[in-house]
C-alpha cells in the first residue's frame, strides 16, 4: 500500500493540472495574420474532424482540439481511477485553482464565479432566480435571444406575475437602430425592471451594444441578464466594462472544453438578489455556488478546463477573433452584392465576429430554411443549421472555427450563389 | 477520414485496447457467476488504484475498462462528427449515425432492463436532477395539502420537498425513521403519517438510503399510499443495478435512477422514469413547450449534455448485463456479509441495516459507539488502514460501499480495522 505522500506524487503525475507534455503548439502572444494560412494550417491540424462534410456548424458546441481531447481522456482515466478518493479530498481545491484561473481572465473575483453545466443552467438559475420581480412589473426580451431563454422569461408571468415583453430587432441591424430599439422598449414601459440582452445572438450572430444597453438600463434601475454563451472565446471584451451584474457563459462552444461546463458570474454586490437553489443550505447566505445545485457532475470534464484556456491562449485571443471574423468575411463578401441574399450581420466590426447568418430572400419559413439546410448538406456536403424565430422569418446560420479554411468558406459562397442562381 | 480510419485514430487518442476485455468475456462464459474465480474475472476488468482500498462506490461507480474505452471512443467520435452527428434532429444520409437514434435505442435498452415503455423514460444528468424535475413538477398539490418524506431521504431532495412549501403552498411534513428499523415498522410511519395528515398528496421514498443502505419496502408503502390517495415519488439512486428487484412489479409511477453509479456510466448521467399515464401530473419545463402534451421529453431541459456518457450507457449496460442482476445481487450481499457478520453480535459495534434480507443488499454502514467523531473516524480509516470510506456525521458513523471492483480481502482488512479500533477505545 502506497503512503500518502507516494500519493500525491504520483497523482500529480497523471492529473491533467500537471500539462508538460500537453501543449503540442506553443506559439509567441505575437500578431498572426488571419490570412497567414501557413499559420492557420497549423493550428487546423490540432483538429481531429470528419472530412465526410463540412462542417460550418460550430455555434451547437466546439470541438474539442486533439491536446484537449488528450487531456480528457486521461482526465477520465485519473477520476475513475481515484474516484471519490480524489474528488471528496482534492477537487475541491483543484476547483478553486481553476475558478482563480477563469477570475483573472475576466478580471472578476473568485467569489463571484461558479461552474454550471452550460450556458442554460447558468441563464436558467438567473432568470428564475432573479427576486427582486413583483407582480406588475416589466420584463423584457427581444427576438434575437435563444429559445429556452425567452422561454424562461415568458415562465415569469406565471412564476412571478409580471407583465413580459418581447421585442424585435431591426433589420437589416445597425449599431444604433439596435441601441434605439432597446431605448424605445424602456421608454415604452417605465415598470420595466430586468431585461435579458444576448451579447451574440445565436439566431443571427448580431453582437448585441451590451455596454450602451446596460448604460440606459442602469439609468432607468433596471437590472441586465447577458447571456454570454456565444461571445466569451469568439472575441474579445472587457466584462468589467459591459456594466452589467448578471451573466451566464458557456465553456464548451467557443472555449473548447469537453461537453457539459458553463459558468455563471454574480456580481459580489448581487448575489442576494439571486435565490439560491433548494438543495443548498442556508437562504440568507451570499455565496454564488450555492445560485448553482447540480449533484454529481462530470469532474474530468472541469480539470480539463485549463488545457482548453491553454490551447487558446497559446493561440492568443486576439488572433482567434481575426481569423474568425477572416473566416465570415470569406463567405460574407462575395454573397453582400447578391440580392437574392440577406446577410443578417452588418458589416460593422462591432456587431460580428465568426458567426453570421443569412436568408434567401422571401423565404423565411422555418420549413424552407430547414429545406435549405438538406440542400446545402446533400448536394454540397457543408453542414449548417435552419434557424427560426426572428421577427422578420428564419435563415441559416454559419459558424466557422479554428479547424475550417478559407476553401471551406469559398465552397459556401459558391454553393449560395449556385442555390440563388437556379 | 472515413470510419475505419477514425477507428484507428481513435483507439490510438485513447491509448487503449479492448482485446483484454473480449478474451476475458469468452473465458466468463462457463464459469459459475457466483463463484470468487469468476468475479475474479469482473475485477480484472476495472483499473482501480492500489494506494487505497475504495470502499465508497457509493459516491458514484468507476467504470470498467471496456466502459472507459467506449466513452473515450464516443468522446473521439463525437468530437470528430460533432453537430453533425446530433444532425439537428435529422440526418440527411440515411446509413449515418445519428445521435437521436441512438439516443433512443439506448433508451429502449434502459426500457427492456425495467420492463416499461421507451416513451415513459427520458435521460437526465443524475438522480438529483431526476428528482428535482419530479418533486418540484408534481402539480397536484393545493395549497393546504401535505407532502411527507422522511429524514433518511437524501438531503437535496428533503430540500426539494421543503420547497413545495413556498412553491406550492404545501403542509410539509418530515418523519424520523426509526434506527434501526423493521420491515413492517416502516411501512407503519407511513401509514400513521398518512392518517394524522388526511389532505396528504405526495410522499418521497428513498428505496435505498444512501446513508444507511436501508432499503424500503416500496411495493408495500406505495400500494398502502395509493389507499390513502397519495402518490409516491421513488428516488431509486442506489438500488437500480444494485439490488434484484423487479420494477414494474413496485407500481410506482414517479422514480429517479442515477446511471453513473450502480449501472457504471460516465459520470453525469441520470434516468427519469413517469408512467405513460401520470405524464400530464408533473410539469413541463418552462423552455419546453405549452403544457398539456404528454410527451417526456418536454419535462427535462438540460441544454447540451456530455452526449458521449449517454452514448457509454449502452456498453455499461452492456458489461452489467453480462453479469446479470441476480448474480450482482449475490456478489453485493456476499461483499456484505463478509464484513458484517464480524459485528452482528459485537456491542462495540452498531450496523446500520437491518439483517431482514429485504431490507439490505451491499452497500451499509455502521458506527462505533465508543468512538465520537465519524469523520475523524473516516480520516483514521484512511490514514491508518488506507481505506476510503464517507462518514456520515447524522448516523455518528461510517458508509461502507463496496464496488464491483472490490475483493473479499478489501472487506476483511476493513474487519481487522474496525475491531483494532474498537479495541484500542475500550
Amino acid at each position: 500500500m502506497m503512503q500518502r505522500r507516494e500519493f500525491l506524487i504520483s497523482t500529480a503525475t497523471v492529473t491533467a493540472l500537471s500539462v508538460a507534455n500537453i501543449p503540442v503548439i506553443s506559439f509567441a502572444q505575437v500578431f498572426r495574420d488571419a490570412t497567414d494560412e501557413n499559420f492557420w494550417n497549423i493550428v487546423r491540424r490540432q483538429y481531429d474532424v470528419t472530412d465526410k462534410i463540412t462542417n460550418l456548424e460550430a455555434g451547437y458546441w466546439g470541438i474539442m482540439s486533439i491536446p484537449v481531447t488528450q487531456a480528457y481522456i486521461k482526465n477520465t482515466h485519473f477520476v475513475n481511477q481515484n474516484s471519490s478518493y480524489y474528488v471528496r479530498r482534492q477537487y475541491g481545491d483543484d476547483y478553486n485553482k481553476i475558478i482563480a484561473r477563469l477570475a483573472a481572465k475576466l478580471g472578476v473575483g473568485e467569489d463571484e464565479l461558479v461552474l454550471t453545466r452550460n450556458a442554460s443552467e447558468a441563464l436558467s438559475s438567473l432568470i428564475n432566480g432573479y427576486s427582486k420581480l413583483s407582480p406588475g412589473d416589466t420584463v423584457i426580451y427581444a427576438d434575437q435571444d435563444y429559445g429556452s431563454m425567452q422561454s424562461e422569461m415568458r415562465y415569469l408571468k406565471k412564476y412571478r406575475g409580471v407583465d413580459v415583453v418581447d421585442i424585435t430587432i431591426p433589420e437589416p441591424a445597425s449599431y444604433q437602430a439596435v441601441i434605439d430599439a432597446y431605448k424605445k422598449a424602456l421608454d415604452d414601459h417605465p415598470k420595466c425592471k430586468m431585461i435579458l440582452l444576448t451579447h451574440v445572438s445565436n439566431r443571427t450572430g448580431i453582437i448585441t451594444p451590451v455596454k450602451e444597453i446596460a448604460a440606459m438600463c442602469k439609468e432607468r434601475g433596471v437590472d441586465v441578464i447577458l447571456d454570454a454563451a456565444h461571445s466569451w472565446g469568439q472575441f474579445e471584451f472587457d466584462l468589467q466594462d459591459l456594466g452589467v451584474d448578471f451573466i451566464g457563459f458557456n465553456m464548451h462552444k467557443w472555449i473548447g472544453v469537453p461537453l457539459g461546463v458553463g459558468l455563471l458570474y454574480i456580481r459580489k454586490n448581487r448575489i442576494l438578489d439571486i435565490d439560491p437553489l433548494r438543495g443548498e443550505a442556508g437562504q440568507e447566505n451570499n455565496n454564488i455556488r450555492t445560485r448553482i445545485h447540480t449533484g454529481t457532475v462530470n469532474f474530468a470534464s472541469v480539470l480539463t478546463i485549463p488545457d482548453a484556456l491553454d490551447f487558446r491562449e497559446n493561440i492568443g485571443q486576439k488572433n482567434i477573433e481575426n481569423r474568425l471574423r477572416s473566416l465570415r468575411n470569406q463567405w460574407v463578401n462575395p454573397v453582400r452584392n447578391n440580392d437574392k441574399v440577406e446577410v443578417l450581420t452588418p458589416d460593422d466590426e462591432r456587431m460580428y465576429a465568426g458567426i453570421t447568418s443569412f436568408r434567401i430572400k422571401g423565404k423565411g419559413s422555418y420549413q424552407e430554411n430547414a429545406d435549405l439546410m438538406k440542400l446545402l448538406h446533400e448536394k454540397y456536403g457543408i453542414f449548417t443549421v435552419a434557424i427560426g424565430g426572428l421577427a422578420n422569418g428564419g435563415g441559416i446560420r454559419v459558424s466557422p472555427s479554428l479547424y475550417n479554411t478559407r476553401e471551406d468558406m469559398d465552397k459556401l459562397a459558391a454553393a449560395i450563389k449556385d442555390i440563388t442562381a437556379s | 477520414m472515413d470510419r475505419r480510419d477514425f477507428m484507428q485514430t481513435t483507439a490510438a487518442l485513447a491509448g487503449l485496447t479492448l482485446a483484454g476485455g473480449a478474451i476475458t468475456a469468452c473465458a466468463q462464459e462457463s464459469m459459475d457467476k457466483d463463484s470468487e474465480a469468476y468475479w475474479q474475472t469482473i475485477i480484472n476488468q476495472y483499473k482501480v488504484t492500489d494506494e487505497f482500498i475504495n470502499l465508497n462506490a457509493g459516491h458514484w461507480g468507476i467504470m470498467s475498462e471496456p466502459v472507459r474505452a467506449a466513452f473515450a471512443e464516443h468522446t473521439a467520435f463525437i468530437n470528430a462528427y460533432s453537430s453533425y452527428y446530433v444532425g439537428h434532429g435529422r440526418s440527411a444520409i440515411p446509413s449515418a449515425r445519428n445521435y437521436n437514434v441512438e439516443r433512443i435505442e439506448i433508451l429502449g435498452m434502459l426500457a427492456e432492463k425495467l420492463g416499461v415503455q421507451v416513451d415513459e423514460l427520458a435521460f437526465t444528468r443524475g438522480a438529483t436532477e431526476s428528482m428535482q424535475l419530479l418533486i418540484s413538477g408534481y402539480n397536484k398539490i393545493e395549497p393546504g395539502d401535505t407532502v411527507i418524506y422522511a429524514d433518511s431521504a437524501y438531503y437535496s431532495m428533503a430540500a426539494e420537498m421543503r420547497h413545495l412549501e413556498v412553491y406550492r403552498k404545501a403542509n410539509v411534513v418530515q418523519l424520523k425513521m426509526p434506527d434501526p428499523v423493521e420491515f413492517q415498522q416502516s411501512i407503519d410511519l407511513f401509514e400513521e403519517a398518512l392518517k394524522n395528515n388526511p389532505r396528504t398528496k405526495l410522499i418521497l421514498l428513498t428505496h435505498m438510503a444512501n446513508r444507511t443502505g436501508v432499503i424500503l419496502p416500496i411495493k408495500e408503502i406505495a400500494e398502502m399510499a395509493r389507499g390513502y390517495g397519495a402518490d409516491v415519488i421513488v428516488d431509486m439512486a442506489h438500488s437500480w443495478g444494485q439490488l434484484d428487484f423487479n420494477f414494474v412489479d413496485q407500481g410506482v409511477d414517479f422514480v429517479g435512477f442515477n446511471l453513473h453509479k450502480w449501472i457504471g456510466a460516465p459520470l453525469g448521467v441520470g434516468l427519469m422514469y413517469i408512467k405513460k399515464s401520470r405524464m400530464l401530473d408533473i410539469d413541463t419545463k418552462s423552455s419546453k413547450g405549452p403544457p398539456g402534451n404528454d410527451d417526456i421529453d418536454n419535462r427535462v431541459q438540460t441544454g447540451t449534455m456530455n452526449l458521449a456518457a449517454v452514448m457509454s450507457v449502452r456498453d455499461a449496460l452492456n458489461f452489467v448485463n453480462n453479469i446479470g442482476i441476480e448474480h450482482i445481487d449475490k456478489r453485493f450481499r456476499a461483499l456484505r456479509h463478509r464484513w458484517v457478520q464480524h459485528f452482528v453480535d459485537d456491542d462495540r459495534v452498531d450496523i446500520l441495516s437491518p439483517e431482514d434480507p429485504r431490507m439490505h443488499c451491499g452497500l451499509t454502514s455502521f458506527r462505533i459507539n465508543a468512538h465520537p467523531d465519524p469523520r475523524a473516524l473516516g480520516r483514521q480509516l484512511l490514514t491508518d488502514y488506507a481505506i476510503n470510506a464517507s462518514a456520515i456525521p447524522e448516523y455518528n458513523g461510517i458508509r461502507v460501499a463496496p464496488g464491483f471492483y472490490s475483493s473479499m480481502s478489501d472487506l476483511d482488512a476493513l474487519v481487522a480495522a474496525i475491531k483494532e479500533i474498537a479495541t484500542s477505545l475500550e
